[in-house]
């Protein structure tokens, strides 16, 4: 989590220099072509948090804290398909801010839907690298929203070869897994698959993702907040992929950052390489201890006694969803 | 003023992306072409990444070194003295604490110090001393292989003798260790069956997971459901968020508001995925030891966190 503040005090020294711009591209062309020559992330994927507390941290209405945060998913698109990277994902909604008010729904649905509207323009060339994929709860979505979207999906289709960018829309995980498994019930009942083939391949396969999409490599949440809100959890709770919370708003996530963390990671794979640990469990009991370590009836602690309920009262329960139990 | 214009990220302005994505485009397919100087500047950025790499051990050697002393000043200057007292001090300090606690354990070799088979349930029976010692009632152990549930008698003996180490023997707070699946529960270090201990309030309910609990669970609860369709007995549409949460509280248990790590990095290593929707993750960089002083911060920084699910 450290890493990062260096790479941003660089970029804040940078605008005092002359002819800043170029030297920042130079610098970006320099990083991304660095990386490039390492190991690089199939598939990244980001929970974009902060843009509200951004907003008021710059005392900036709310709306144009999602649009700092729109611009700032836009230069980390472009570093993705600078560097090569296949897949990226962003949690562009989740089906709980359906919690949040209306008139900021609206707002983002417009945000969301007038920013993929643009890429359709032809005076963009994202058309000729970027594939559009809305992944989520599609009955969720308002009917002229999910028009607009799938109009941009189905116009991006052609675009093979370069980022494929999967855009959580009306998504959560769990939501994606009861999916999933309704899905794979319905293909048994239809005879396309029997109940033995049912695996967690089957199921990863029936996710909103489509089945051609790699694994999750890196996830990255910013905002300080050390949780996956229901993001992609069957896909980043397995030790190949990386989690990393940094503790910065996502407006203020650069290039910069994302290198850093990708340096790490291509770090860590080099010097993995060959030393991967073999789990044994053969033995493992084995430990040649002495028998009195098992014996606890004659195992007597009698010099205190502090009973349970004799101890301070303890702070109230509070469980992550804020309810006080 | 425009948005653009008054957002300035990383000390740079925002440039008009799409115009840059343009230049970069025509700029990657003249390249495409392959010459000899891309592959000279292939060969010369490798360099450089390696050098980077050089640059780095060095970084994460300081890093290291900076983060595990700063761990044993912390375990010295957080030692619960085997006193439940000097912990419920120190936690009723905190603003809230979690109901539904959860650590993740690992089984490290026997060269290393705490490590091995009795090292795993001594973590094991220490965890389970503190969280019951800071007044939390539900904790659930993670440990990939299964190691702990495969051992259960010696798991009990360890949890009564560390219990009685902080309590004394005579005020043993009451126990119980759940092994999802199986659907059994045993009591106490021999009480399954002492009708009064287990229809007593139970200070400290233990469930045991690993692996197996989590996809491959979810797997299971496929596989019945489709037997379950088959005999027309459910429909898929029947299937949903929280028909699959019944089923998996029922057989594995709730999910847990905080995560407690014990591993140098943030790895999960297969926990649960349908238990990790909203929990709060604590891990200390570095940090593979089992102690009091990263369980303490872990409920400090439980306590600071900010709830707002969706909002």
């Amino acid at each position: 989590m450290s890493q990062y503040t260096n790479y941003l005090s660089i970029a804040t020294v940078l605008q005092y220099v002359p002819f800043n711009e170029i030297v920042i591209n130079t610098a970006k062309y320099v990083l991304t072509g660095i990386l490039k020559s390492g190991s690089i992330p199939q598939h990244v994927s980001f929970i974009m948090d902060g843009n509200r507390r951004y907003a008021k941290m710059n005392q900036l209405e709310l709306f144009e804290g999602h649009e700092a945060g729109s611009v700032s998913l836009m230069r980390i698109i472009e570093a993705c398909y600078d560097l090569g990277i296949k897949h990226a994902s962003i949690y562009a909604f989740s089906i709980e801010n359906f919690n949040r008010s209306n008139e900021e729904i609206t707002k983002l649905f417009e945000l969301l839907v007038d920013k993929l509207c643009k890429l359709e323009d032809e005076k963009y060339d994202y058309s000729k690298f970027l594939q559009i994929r809305i992944i989520g709860n599609k009955s969720l979505i308002p009917k002229e929203t999910l028009e607009r979207l799938e109009r941009v999906e189905e116009n991006s289709k052609t675009n093979v070869g370069g980022l494929v960018l999967n855009i959580n829309f009306c998504y959560t995980s769990r939501d994606e897994i009861a999916h999933s498994v309704s899905k794979t019930v319905s293909d048994v009942i239809d005879q396309n698959i029997t109940i033995n083939q049912i695996s967690s391949e089957v199921i990863n396969d029936n996710f909103y993702f489509y089945p051609d999409t790699p694994p999750v490599d890196l996830l990255v949440r910013t905002s300080g907040h050390t949780r996956l809100s229901d993001y992609l959890i069957w896909h980043v709770n397995e030790s190949n992929s990386r989690i990393e919370f940094l503790n910065i708003y996502w407006p203020d996530f650069t290039e910069f950052d994302f290198y850093s963390i990708l340096l790490k990671m291509s770090y860590e794979k080099m010097m993995k390489k060959g030393t991967q640990k073999v789990r044994t469990l053969a033995g493992y009991k084995d430990s040649h201890l002495p028998n009195y370590i098992w014996d606890y009836e004659n195992y007597k602690v009698d010099d205190k006694r502090v009973e349970l309920k004799s101890l301070k009262e303890h702070p109230p329960f509070v469980s992550i969803l804020g309810e006080k139990l | 003023m425009t948005i653009k214009s008054r957002v300035s990220i990383g000390g740079h302005r925002a440039t008009d992306v799409s115009e840059a994505v343009k230049r970069k485009y025509q700029a990657s397919s003249s390249l495409k072409k392959g010459s000899a100087l891309d592959k000279l500047f292939s060969y010369v950025f490798h360099l450089i990444l390696l050098a980077c790499y050089f640059v780095y051990t060095i970084v994460r050697l300081v890093q290291y070194t900076n983060n595990k002393l700063r761990v044993r000043f912390l375990n010295l200057a957080y030692n619960p003295s085997k006193a439940p007292q000097l912990i419920r001090e120190d936690v009723s300090k905190l603003g809230k604490i979690p109901k539904r606690l959860s650590v993740i354990l690992t089984l490290k070799s026997e060269e290393e110090e705490g490590g091995g088979f009795y090292g795993l349930l001594n973590d094991a029976a220490e965890a389970t001393t503190w969280t019951v010692a800071a007044g939390i009632p539900v904790l659930s152990i993670y440990e990939y292989d299964g190691v702990l549930k495969n051992s259960l008698e010696d798991l009990r003996i360890s949890i009564f003798k560390k219990l009685s180490d902080y309590f004394g023997s005579s005020a043993v707070p009451t126990f119980s260790i759940r092994v999802p699946r199986t659907n059994k529960t045993y009591y106490g270090v021999n009480s399954d069956e002492d009708l009064e201990y287990k229809s007593g309030e139970i200070d400290i309910q233990l469930t045991l997971l690993s692996y197996d609990d989590g996809k491959p669970t979810i797997v299971e609860l496929t596989k019945t459901m489709a037997e379950l369709a088959n005999k027309k007995e459910i429909s898929p549409k029947d299937i949903s968020i929280k028909l699959i949460d019944s089923e998996l509280v029922q057989l594995i248990g709730y999910e847990p508001d905080l995560i407690v790590l014990f591993t140098p990095t943030l790895d999960l290593q297969g926990y649960p995925p349908w238990h990790i929707r909203l929990s709060e993750f604590y891990w200390e960089p570095d940090n593979e030891d089992v102690t009091y002083a990263i369980f303490l911060r872990a409920l400090q920084k439980y306590s600071t966190c900010k709830i707002n699910v969706g909002k």
